[in-house]
């Protein structure tokens, strides 16, 4: 017991010290050791410079809230299904990998309106427009990183709606 | 190189200050974070690239899975655009980024508490109690240091995880920011880094190795 409370008053005494090297190299260590255990995802920087690489700062940003995965009816590829939530909008798209290779994305826009819609993909963007019901297609996607944007043309008391944008993701 | 091995580094005086690549990494950021706000697409992606690692081990030790902690982290990004031009500091820059990315890890964890309630997200992240021969290289340091972080409390062991990939300016607002301000560090050692340097000296002396504080 007494080493225990020579030890408590060493460490209360210590806390106050200004830093040193060796703490320095203490959590350097602890830095390797981490890095080591629960590495960063590998692709994880290139899909957040993606993500960020758009011509304006003026948008808001969805969250992903749900993934899915499902089996298509007798076929061996799965459908993913993936949700998208901000206070004012919801996309839910379904995500199916063609046989040629490319992907097909269904989306809905909740509440349902026309808007313009632009994929971007590190092949090019692709540009539609939702229907009166929120509903949108686009086929023949290179697969790889992607990322939603959704243009509103119309004005909310006054103001030009928002851009909308969605994180990466990787279809 | 992270663990100098030879004993003859290690200074003997306890003020000597911190190596001078922490306060550069400092530096640098400043002068990114300038370049960033005046519309540099590279200064952005730099500092993308210097604090995910950061943001990363924030949502992590929040208890979230890789693919949720992936999507926090690339949220937290996506919604600095719109704030940038606000952020002064790389100081300031690093609170609000660990700031938004524990509020939604929170946010996200609440969430999925309701749902399942008895899963325990915790419990998917390597146990520090765990020796770490498995991942880690065989070095008698490094096993030292995992076993001395195990016997910290989850409190110090989550503020010297993100510290850890901090630079040094910052200490004192990333305790502020996790909402950990007893036993923070900066200026002063602080006590969850006092009572890790206790441990390894105690196991040091316990098992006769080239020890810390050589």
């Amino acid at each position: 017991m007494a080493a225990v409370s020579a030890m408590d008053s060493v460490e209360a005494r210590s806390a106050g010290e200004p830093l040193d090297e060796l703490d320095a190299r203490i959590l350097a260590g602890v830095r390797s050791l981490w890095d080591a255990l629960d590495p960063v995802p590998s692709t994880l920087v290139d899909q957040i410079r993606f993500a960020m690489d758009l011509e304006s700062a003026d948008f808001e940003v969805l969250r992903l809230t749900e993934r899915m995965r499902f089996d298509v009816a007798r076929g061996e590829e799965q459908s993913r299904l993936i949700t998208f939530d901000s206070d004012s909008l919801t996309i839910m798209i379904k995500i199916d990998l063609n046989r040629n290779g490319t992907v097909r994305v269904d989306g809905w826009l909740t509440p349902p309106a026309s808007h313009p819609i632009e994929l971007r993909t590190t092949a090019g963007s692709l540009s539609t427009a939702s229907d009166d019901g929120g509903r949108f297609a686009l086929d023949g996607i290179t697969p790889g990183m992607a990322q939603l944007v959704v243009r509103p043309t119309g004005t909310v008391n006054g103001n030009r709606e928002r851009t909308v944008t969605t994180p990466s993701i990787v279809l | 190189m992270p663990f100098p091995s030879h004993p003859a580094q290690v200074p003997t005086s306890h003020a000597r200050q911190v190596p001078a690549d922490r306060s550069d990494q400092h530096v640098r950021l400043a002068s990114l974070l300038a370049d960033a706000k005046a519309g540099d697409r590279a200064g952005l992606d730099e500092i993308v690239r210097e604090l995910t690692p950061l943001l990363w081990h924030v949502a992590r030790s929040e208890g979230l899975d890789e693919e949720t902690a992936a999507d926090v982290v690339q949220g937290s990004w996506l919604n600095l655009l719109g704030s940038l031009q606000g952020i002064h500091s790389p100081i300031a820059l690093t609170s609000w980024l660990i700031t938004v990315t524990k509020r939604e890890a929170w946010r996200v964890n609440g969430a999925r508490r309701t749902e399942r309630a008895d899963e325990d997200v915790l419990a998917r992240l390597p146990d520090p109690s765990d020796r770490p021969d498995e991942w880690v290289v065989a070095d008698e340091q490094r096993k030292q240091l995992w076993r001395a972080v195990g016997l910290l409390s989850d409190r110090c062991q989550r503020l010297m995880r993100v510290v850890a990939f901090t630079h040094r300016p910052s200490y004192q607002e990333v305790g502020v920011a996790l909402g950990i301000a007893r036993g923070s560090i900066g200026p002063t050692r602080g006590r969850c880094l006092a009572r890790l340097r206790a441990l390894l000296a105690m196991d040091a002396e316990g098992c006769d190795t080239d020890g810390w504080r050589r």
